[in-house]
């Protein structure tokens, strides 16, 4: 559904974007994860029109982005940096938007508003907290019904319940009318919970682009414990053969990450009847650490 | 491919204009307040149509005008405001709507503020001069609403053109031509003080500059235009009628193909205080360095020659301008790099520029001090003279007040007489200039008969002044003034000539003519 392929984009001799890549398939969700400044924005703001790039191509479902109206009208865009006219309301803005995306659902809008219900529609809207104006920003760009929605930190500043509410809505969406959405954050925890494939930028360069469930397909995270007569052989960086990328120790229960699958670790190492052998869910963080391999310093920067 | 096509959202445009309604309600009280209220003060001693008319479509003119101007830059800023600031610009950049419809629905959206209210005043004063005089008046209304929706569109343009050269460096830019108008305002009180001290650059030898700033200078445009305005706004099918509004659209379209050029030019990445061509660095700098040092030269000759010598003696101290002129141009561009780049510490960086800037421009003036451009001695062939107007001053009968009226014919020999007069002046130039250098030397006291006050070291230039006013055959104006002394070979001369031609030059015809259309007006009532 959306292909960036080899764009490079320079602003005053800054290489912004370099070569980068991206790939979204129809329906899914995409997390695009980087430190500040890796180009995350800036791509999507390719994405949205807003920007051109010096080279390559930007596509949404095969269509060039760039001054295409016809396109532009699939994307709901929530930018970081909300905008909201002067002194206008949620109803103001309601009606802005429907005379502009013929899609514009106002029934949904109306059911939307009975279930955020902190959102007070006659409120003017820059007089709301910045987390009120994200909820404002994510009821209008749902109620688009656009087949892409592209989201620049979109749960940034909200509470933890609200949070969860907006995710669920959202994946509603994405289950019901196969929205693909693309969401950006500098933090991994935010979207491993939604995203089927993940995107890492660092310095205008796509780092790594896979699935989640390819990258935890190859690495198994276990809580160990031995008899101390029947343990096999633990070295900093192997067990039993397999790869260790992590090793922790907590008296005698070992908490270890292991480049191997599930079932063929397990059967191993059943051979030394272990007291313990628990497998624990992989976190993303856990995942793009032993990935990457520490050689990405601005990888430190999406986990922290 | 649709998306390209250029496309009217209606939609858009009305949802947009419809949530500035207070800015369309404040437009209109100001036109209230200004003109019906201050009308409204006045009692109509003779309440017939054409007076009320002419008392309410004078003031609306006048007040139009200026507010055309000011709304029209601010407008400019709520329409294309986007392209300034980051938030809205990439809120408007990825509504579903290409860049080229964007500029057409956001134009006529910022028009449509300018638009109503004018409208609805217009039908205020229908009903107000209904009301005071009884009659239904529709054509003058209708022509004021055709030439401020015409100049509307034109600052409108003027002002969109600095949006998507500078996005809000328009304030600066605007700021420039604000400080062109002050320092025209100034001249003006000055001048109005005491006509005679500016008597050097309003007429001959500098009047190239000061119409050169009028150009520069949006409020002595729009003095000049409401200057025209009330001497013919009602002839709408003359000149400054009709005439005017074609000139005023023109000028707008070809306004608004440069602009829409610029806007198809410009990256659509580029927003905030950014000057997006950077040639618009280097106009600016200029032009500001133009406007600085011409306003600030001709200010401190007046305070520091004015006393001694008065500003006519300018063409003895040329080189006293052209060193001022360097100075000041040195300081107009580091202060105009001081906003473009938003610091203070420019010097080092910019002393080239502000150098080569301060010499041309000095060099400049200089040049058209020297009449290296033959703007003095420039005398039109008969063939081009469609009219003419002279005035001689009235310290001689000889050469009495003369004027022909615009609205007469006026006979080729007569434009060749006039021709030839000037012809008399070029050739006697050099004591022309002297004149100009000897003006002090002409002060007398004289004593005011109406006050029965006496001054001092009068000097009164203008009744030794000569205009000779030409309107050429393609609507040109070519004004010129000469100071001539009631002595002297050239006085002699001109003398001399005027009596030859005593059928052309003859004196009380002025009254006649001046008073033309009164007079036979009186005979009619007769």
């Amino acid at each position: 559904m959306i292909k960036v392929e080899n764009v490079t984009k320079t602003f005053d001799g800054f290489k912004a974007l370099d070569e980068l890549n991206l790939n979204v398939e129809k329906g899914s969700v995409y997390g695009l994860v980087g430190p500040n400044g890796a180009g995350k924005s800036t791509i999507i703001r390719h994405l949205t029109g807003i920007y051109r790039q010096d080279s390559g191509k930007i596509l949404i479902d095969g269509q060039e982005v760039y001054d295409n109206a016809d396109i532009k009208k699939r994307i709901a865009y929530i930018p970081d940096d909300l905008y909201f006219f002067l002194n206008s309301d949620m109803d103001d803005m309601a009606k802005f938007y429907q005379g502009i995306y013929e899609n514009f659902n106002m029934e949904r809008y109306n059911k939307l508003l009975t279930v955020i219900t902190s959102i007070d529609r006659k409120k003017t809207i820059r007089k709301m907290s910045k987390g009120m104006q994200k909820q404002a920003a994510f009821v209008l760009a749902m109620c688009l019904m656009s087949d892409v929605m592209i989201l620049d930190e979109p749960v940034d500043g909200l509470d933890p319940v609200m949070r969860r509410q907006i995710w669920s809505l959202l994946m509603q969406d994405v289950t019901e009318r196969h929205v693909t959405v693309l969401v950006s954050s500098h933090n991994l925890r935010e979207l491993e919970d939604v995203c089927d494939t993940v995107g890492i930028m660092n310095q205008g360069k796509m780092l790594l682009e896979r699935s989640l469930f390819s990258m935890q397909e190859g690495i198994t995270k276990l809580q160990v414990a031995f008899k101390d007569d029947n343990a096999p052989q633990i070295n900093e960086d192997s067990i039993d053969g397999f790869k260790l990328l992590s090793n922790q120790k907590n008296g005698s229960v070992y908490t270890l990450i292991i480049k191997a699958p599930e079932a063929e670790i397990k059967a191993k190492l059943q051979k030394y009847e272990p007291l313990l052998l628990d497998s624990i869910p992989l976190t993303l963080e856990e995942i793009f650490i032993h990935e990457l391999g520490g050689e990405h310093y601005g990888i430190k920067e999406i986990i922290l | 491919m649709e998306s390209k096509k250029l496309s009217f959202n209606g939609k858009f445009v009305f949802r947009e204009t419809l949530r500035h309604w207070p800015f369309i309600a404040a437009i209109a009280a100001v036109y209230l307040l200004t003109v019906t209220g201050l009308i409204g003060m006045f009692p109509y001693f003779d309440s017939s149509a054409e007076n009320v008319v002419g008392d309410v479509i004078r003031q609306l003119m006048d007040v139009s005008q200026a507010v055309s101007f000011f709304m029209s830059i601010l407008v400019a800023d709520f329409a294309f405001g986007y392209l300034g600031s980051k938030k809205s610009h990439y809120f408007y950049e990825t509504l579903p709507m290409n860049r080229k419809s964007m500029f057409v629905n956001r134009f006529v959206f910022g028009y449509l503020l300018l638009f109503i209210p004018n409208f609805f005043i217009a039908v205020i004063e229908f009903i107000q001069i209904a009301f005071i005089s009884g009659e239904a008046v529709i054509m003058p209304l209708v022509c004021w609403l055709l030439i401020i929706a015409a100049e509307n569109l034109f600052w409108l343009t003027f002002g969109t053109l600095f949006m998507v050269l500078c996005g809000r460096k328009l304030m600066a830019a605007f700021c420039y031509f604000a400080f062109a108008g002050l320092g025209f305002m100034i001249k003006l009180t000055f001048a109005a003080l005491n006509s005679a001290m500016f008597i050097g650059f309003e007429s001959s030898f500098s009047d190239g500059v000061i119409i050169d700033l009028g150009i520069l200078s949006p409020f002595e445009f729009i003095y000049k235009m409401d200057y025209v305005s009330d001497q013919n706004f009602f002839s709408i099918s003359e000149y400054y009628g009709a005439g005017r509004l074609v000139t005023v659209f023109v000028a707008f379209a070809i306004l608004l193909v440069i602009t829409y050029i610029l806007y198809n030019k410009r990256k659509a990445e580029k927003t905030g205080d950014t000057i997006v061509f950077p040639f618009m660095k280097y106009v600016f700098s200029w032009c500001f360095a133009f406007v600085f040092s011409v306003e600030f030269v001709f200010l401190t000759l007046g305070l520091f020659f004015y006393e001694n010598d008065g500003m006519a003696h300018i063409t003895s101290i040329r080189i006293f301008v052209v060193i001022m002129m360097i100075v000041f141009s040195f300081i107009g561009y580091m202060i105009s790099c001081m906003i473009i780049n938003k610091k203070l510490n420019v010097f080092k960086n910019h002393l080239k520029p502000s150098l080569v800037c301060a010499g041309v421009l000095a060099l400049f003036i200089g040049l058209y001090m020297h009449d290296i451009f033959g703007y003095e001695k420039f005398v039109p062939e008969v063939q081009e003279v469609a009219s003419v107007r002279v005035m001689g001053a009235q310290f001689n009968n000889d050469l009495s007040y003369f004027d022909h009226n615009e609205k007469k014919k006026v006979s080729t020999k007569e434009k060749e007489t006039v021709v030839k007069l000037q012809q008399i002046i070029i050739d006697n130039f050099d004591e022309v200039i002297e004149n100009y250098k000897g003006i002090q030397k002409e002060e007398f006291d004289y004593v005011d008969p109406s006050h029965n006050k006496k001054y001092d070291h009068y000097v009164n230039v203008n009744e030794n002044m000569v205009y000779i006013d030409f309107i050429l055959s393609n609507d040109k104006h070519v004004y010129r003034d000469y100071y001539i002394k009631p002595s002297g070979k050239l006085y002699e001369e001109l003398k001399a000539f005027v009596n030859e031609n005593s059928d052309v030059f003859k004196p009380g015809d002025a009254q006649k003519n001046y008073y033309f259309e009164n007079a036979k007006l009186d005979e009619d009532i007769k």
